[in-house]
């Protein structure tokens, strides 16, 4: 064994990466891989059987000729070429693989039999595999990027929480992009491709244990061990939320379903219960599990269902406070009512003609101080546990300091506090600036009170563990 | 329970193909609450149950997976109609053995609780609204078994129809018992391991200060 089964520190913070199948032909998926890896600052070590260099990196003629102690190999090449580099690459003794190609298991009897070969090698040499069909890995704190098809990233800053693991390389790229355009903070992205050794409980217990992880979401269209993997989520979710996307819908079995029981089961309502039972928050597509990833890794948990809400615009208020009363997911949110005390902090901080109960709309007329003074009245308030807080930038006293005035205050508080903004183009711009600021924020009211649902199913959660641990 | 099941499947007169009498005969040593009954061989119609009337009737195989459809079931019987109905169940199913029960009066709604098992996470239960509207109404929660009494209460907390057992109209339906009769069917699920199939116990009903289970079908598997 080279490798300990849930060890996969080395994976994640390589000092050395060989890529097979480097090279230096413009557009050729091996130079794009070589080329994200060199910003890594890791030692670099491209494979190919001609060249003497890659883009000024010695090259090796073939895997047997690399040196002794390499800790991860990308293998970029086709499907037939990948099964006998991994198996150079094992017999060398390198602890983890990466391999991009498809061809395998996805595409038929031959892929399969190749698949198959793999895995062989996986458990001949005690190497781990992550792939076929892998989309590779992306840390951003590490400056370490396998992938090599364009990810808009560029808003991802170092230090974010989220380990973000997906069987479908393409969804995952998408989500990441959806995220970053409006800030996200990642911790580690992985393509889980085929599966043929890697999983998603590798992955569950490594970010499970990672003290830089808060926030673990999942992308998956099958779970191999499905009661291991309630198992081990269940020793997660006491510390850490774990989100899972399940997409495709299993069938209930070969055998002839002739109960009320097996009818109402359908195709996946026991999924729904598994999940809940073991403190699993399920979602159903790409938006809402970077929604709840980003709101669950940066906020506190919801103390109860009451929110507040703070606006400059009165419609928004109104409209929020029905998305609010609307009933969700099976979770009953509900309008705070502010004490006596709130509604007269507010009243001084704005105007004689502000709506100072629920929702608290300051008018057009607001500055930023009166947004910075009535959470400050909200965050107090007894009656209050979540705040959902609308930041316009076109009223007149309005400015880009607004930004601050709320970060100042959401930033570490144990209320979450979510923020709804739009500003036409330069919405995500915006939205940017907040997640930057330490402040979450979506682009519509639907999207901010969906994020408080996800705050109190979390609390409901915990209790529940505390309960019954 | 382990003993309880072994011993129950030991003496079906069926292998693996339990009828409603005998399914609930196991219910019953698991401590559910069953409505008092008496089996009677095909062909037998002069009977007097040593139990109160009224009385239902009802054609008991486990070949017969829709009896009411098949107007396998007969409600409400007197002293006076119990042999008409015996007689044109006899006719209508003349192999078949047949249940002679006492008719249970419930107060609030019907139920329903089952098992299955799901081909990704194995064994599960369910807890919901029962009776004729069960798949209309879809009113449902699942979770895998087995579980405790406090999952088995998150489970009745989720449905639509919880406020039944918070006074709702001034119904006093303890939930309590239910909860931990979804406790004991998980443990049956468990228990049956590789032999169970499907579990229906619909409806269930808040009688006598209890859930009375008044039908049951246990599918297994048939093991060669």
């Amino acid at each position: 064994m080279t490798a300990n089964r849930s060890d996969l520190r080395r994976l994640f913070n390589p000092k050395s990466i060989a890529v097979i199948g480097a090279s230096n032909r413009k557009g050729n998926i091996g130079r794009i891989i070589f080329e994200r890896l060199i910003p890594s600052l890791r030692k670099l070590y491209p494979v190919h059987p001609r060249e003497p260099d890659i883009m000024g990196y010695e090259a090796f003629p073939k895997v047997a000729a690399l040196p002794d102690g390499i800790d991860v190999a990308v293998v970029a090449t086709g499907a037939e070429t990948a099964v006998s580099a991994a198996e150079a690459c094992a017999s060398k003794a390198i602890p983890f693989l990466i391999i991009v190609a498809g061809g395998f298991g996805e595409t038929g009897s031959e892929g399969a039999r190749r698949e198959t070969r793999l895995q062989e090698i996986g458990d001949r040499f005690g190497t781990r595999i992550l792939g076929p069909n892998s989309l590779g890995i992306f840390v951003p704190g590490e400056r370490l990027d396998t992938i090599f098809v364009e990810h808009g990233d560029k808003a991802l800053g170092p230090g974010g929480g989220v380990a973000f693991i997906t069987q479908s390389g393409s969804v995952g790229v998408e989500a990441l992009g959806l995220a970053s355009n409006s800030g996200y903070g990642m911790r580690a992205f992985v393509g889980l491709g085929n599966k043929c050794d890697l999983d998603e409980l590798d992955f569950l217990d490594y970010f499970g244990r990672d003290p830089e992880t808060t926030c673990l979401a999942f992308y998956l269209e099958n779970i191999a061990h499905g009661r291991r993997f309630l198992e081990r989520a269940r020793q997660v979710t006491p510390h850490k939320p774990v989100i899972v996307l399940k997409a495709g819908r299993t069938p209930s079995g070969a055998r002839a379903v002739c109960s009320h029981t097996g009818r109402l089961a359908g195709m996946d309502a026991v999924v729904n219960g598994a999940f809940r039972q073991y403190g699993i928050q399920r979602v159903i597509d790409d938006e809402e599990l970077c929604d709840a990833s980003k709101c669950l890794a940066m906020l506190p948990p919801a103390r109860g269902p009451r929110v507040a809400v703070l606006t400059p615009a009165g419609g928004f208020g109104v409209m929020c406070a029905d998305y609010v009363e609307a009933d969700q997911r099976g979770i009953t949110l509900s309008m705070a009512t502010l004490a006596p005390q709130t509604v007269r902090r507010i009243r001084e901080a704005s105007f004689p003609f502000a709506a100072c109960t629920n929702p608290v709309d300051l008018t057009a007329s607001a500055d930023d101080g009166m947004f910075g003074r009535s959470l400050d009245a909200l965050m107090e308030d007894d009656g209050v546990d979540i705040i959902i807080c609308t930041a316009f930038f076109a009223p007149p006293a309005i400015s880009d300091g607004l930004i601050q005035e709320i970060a100042d205050r959401a930033r570490h508080s144990p209320k979450p506090v979510i923020t709804f903004t739009q500003y036409g183009p330069f919405t995500d711009l915006y939205l940017r600036r907040f997640h930057d600021a330490g402040v979450v924020g979506f682009p519509s009211i639907s999207r901010a009170v969906r994020a408080a649902r996800f705050l109190v199913e979390r609390a409901r959660i915990l209790a529940a563990l505390k309960e019954h641990p | 329970m382990k003993s309880i099941v072994d011993q129950w499947r030991s003496e079906l007169s069926v292998t693996d193909r339990p009828d409603e009498y005998e399914v609930k005969g196991l219910l019953a040593q698991l401590e559910l609450q069953v409505p008092r009954g008496i089996r009677l061989a095909p062909g037998v119609t002069g009977i007097v149950p040593d139990f109160q009337g009224p009385f239902a009737a009802k054609v008991c195989s486990a070949d017969i997976m829709h009896k009411t459809d098949l107007k396998g079931v007969h409600l409400n019987l007197g002293p006076g109609n119990l042999a008409a109905a015996l007689g044109a169940l006899n006719s209508a199913f003349p192999e078949a053995s047949i249940l002679v029960e006492e008719m249970v009066a419930f107060e609030g709604p019907e139920m329903i609780a089952g098992g299955l098992i799901d081909p990704g996470f194995g064994p599960a239960v369910m807890v919901g609204a029962g009776g004729i509207l069960t798949e209309i109404a879809q009113d449902v929660a699942f979770r895998l078994a087995p579980l405790n009494e406090a999952e088995a209460r998150r489970m009745l907390m989720e449905l639509k129809i919880y406020p039944v057992f918070e006074g709702f109209r001034g119904l006093r339906l303890d939930p309590t018992p239910l909860a931990r009769l979804m406790v004991t069917v998980s443990r049956l699920v468990d228990t049956l391991g590789p032999h169970f199939d499907q579990l229906d116990l619909n409806p269930i009903v808040w009688s006598r200060a209890g859930w009375t289970i008044l039908d049951a079908k246990l599918m297994l598997h048939k093991m060669i």
